[in-house]
């Protein structure tokens, strides 16, 4: 049982954990939150997954969500559509009144929405794929976005909010670097992407702020920690390392100014670095306060910028992460907090823009 | 390398003979999957050694196997990232080869990115059983995530 107090504040909250014992086979592999209303949503590496309220019981049964029965790796939502990812299928599912099933026969590494509606999945050297659903509409034509094969490898993205209200999407591109563009649904514009030998960006997340619309923390699998003001414009974004970080990184999640950084040995919790760089304190050269979580976790997520959702071998942790003092988490009270220094990386960044070609696909 | 080379020494359970063929040590086409120049040559008969020590086979008795580094993870095998290794069956009298192949980064082609090149659920599960991958490591790999 998860169980979340919906007015939690650390103090006193346990190490709370969801198991699947009492469903055949759930081999859980994915967790985030529900498509529709408060609560949760759990994938399986069958391709089924299970939608609970907040307290972890069950909403319904578990449904089988992938066709070829491949592992979840991304679930998104925008009013009444549901989209599903996996390694060999996107499906997107209209659960209002004109109920509307479209699946795409292409791998993806996961799928978000935008809050202009479309659905965004990263299809690796595929490239990526943009729908906007229409209900009721039994064939519709995907956009495929990519500069050309091999060039970019869409591994994944995230959509900020420009101050004039567009969009922008930041990419982690691997060995390519941290790609962004402008994102206007059916217009074209210029990929960036920066990069130097050796980096393999493996995640990026949204560190945004009033003053700072277009901020990202991306992560190379080395646990290289790169940050930026600004993702569209800044060539020579900070690029440090804590030389602490063990283990392959998995994940670099963002809330309240913290960093998560899930590897395969531990979760890093860096409080405060991503507030204080947005607010130009020199973060390369002063020690940050560090918990370090030994864990081996597939998989981690946010739920509501207040809770970390982390995927265990057989159960989901959620750990609060709201409001209160750093010391005051559960996770942390019986852990130490760490002052780490960082290491300061000075590379030669290269940068290109890439101009992407677009073509459609049929979708049904 | 310019030329296929045998490993001196057979596999302790089958007694398969193992050659290092040049096609997959940078002597192929950019097209072709690559072991890491970080793998030794015994680090990568260890690699067929302990799939075929375990039998980790696919239904066509096609091998896979992995290598663990000193920190308890898996080691790329491949230059596009790759953790897995496949062994093609070899007929018999005829020396296995084998080359990375899962999951790979951008640097890989695209059709060496294709889905249908994942081998099967069943060779994921038979590693972890037998201890080769954690169960961690079979969903994150299972995924088409690094380990």
């Amino acid at each position: 049982m998860i169980g979340l107090p919906r007015d939690g504040n650390g103090a006193g909250v346990p190490f709370l954990r969801k198991r699947f014992d009492g469903i055949e086979g759930f081999d859980v592999c994915w967790a985030g939150s529900h498509p529709f209303e408060p609560g949760f949503c759990f994938g399986s590496t069958d391709g089924r997954l299970l939608l609970t309220d907040e307290t972890g019981q069950a909403l319904g049964d578990v449904v089988k969500s992938s066709a070829s029965g491949e592992a979840i790796n991304g679930v998104a939502s925008w009013q009444d559509w549901v989209s599903i990812s996996t390694r060999a299928e996107v499906t997107f599912d209209c659960v209002g009144p004109r109920k509307t099933r479209l699946m795409f026969d292409v791998g993806s590494h996961g799928v978000i929405a935008t809050k202009s509606g479309y659905f965004l999945a990263p299809l690796g050297p595929s490239g990526l794929m943009t729908l906007k659903p229409q209900a009721g509409a039994p064939n519709q034509a995907v956009d495929i976005i990519n500069p050309s094969a091999g060039q970019a490898y869409f591994y994944r993205v995230i959509c900020l909010r420009a101050p004039d209200g567009g969009e922008v999407l930041a990419f982690a591109h691997r060995t390519s670097g941290l790609g962004a563009m402008l994102f206007t649904g059916s217009e074209d514009h210029p990929l960036n992407e920066i990069s130097y030998a050796g980096l393999d960006v493996i995640d990026v997340c949204a560190v945004p702020r009033a003053d700072a619309p277009l901020a990202v923390a991306a992560v190379g699998k080395d646990g290289t920690l790169i940050l930026s003001r600004d993702a569209l414009h800044d060539k020579h974004p900070v690029t440090m390392r804590f030389e602490q970080v063990q283990g392959a990184a998995y994940r670099l999640l963002s809330a309240r100014g913290h960093l998560f950084l899930l590897t395969s040995q531990a979760l890093y919790l860096m409080f405060g670095l991503a507030e204080r760089f947005l607010s130009r304190e020199p973060v390369t050269k002063s020690p940050a306060p560090v918990a370090v979580v030994p864990m081996e976790a597939v998989d981690a997520n946010l739920y509501q910028d207040e809770w970390l959702l982390t995927v265990m071998p057989d159960e989901v942790h959620a750990h609060f992460i709201g409001e209160g003092r750093q010391d005051n988490l559960e996770i942390v009270r019986r852990k130490e907090i760490r002052s780490l220094t960082p290491t300061a990386l000075s590379h030669s960044w290269s940068e290109q823009e890439l101009h992407p070609n677009r073509t459609g696909a049929g979708v049904g | 390398m310019a030329t296929d080379e045998m490993h001196p020494t057979r596999t302790q359970r089958s007694q398969h003979e193992y050659m290092f063929t040049a096609k997959h040590h940078g002597g192929g086409s950019r097209s072709d999957a690559c072991w890491s120049p970080q793998v030794t040559r015994d680090g990568e008969f260890s690699v067929f050694d302990l799939a075929d020590l375990h039998s980790i086979a696919d239904d066509g008795g096609w091998l896979y196997g992995v290598l663990r580094d000193s920190n308890h993870g898996l080691r790329d095998l491949g230059t596009w990232g790759q953790q897995i290794a496949e062994f093609p069956k070899a007929n018999e009298g005829v020396p296995w080869h084998g080359f990375p192949i899962w999951a790979v980064n951008n640097e890989a082609p695209p059709n060496r990115a294709a889905e249908t090149l994942r081998p099967s659920k069943e060779v994921f599960q038979q590693m972890e059983k037998v201890g080769l991958i954690t169960r961690r490591e079979r969903k994150r790999l299972y995924k088409g995530d690094h380990a």
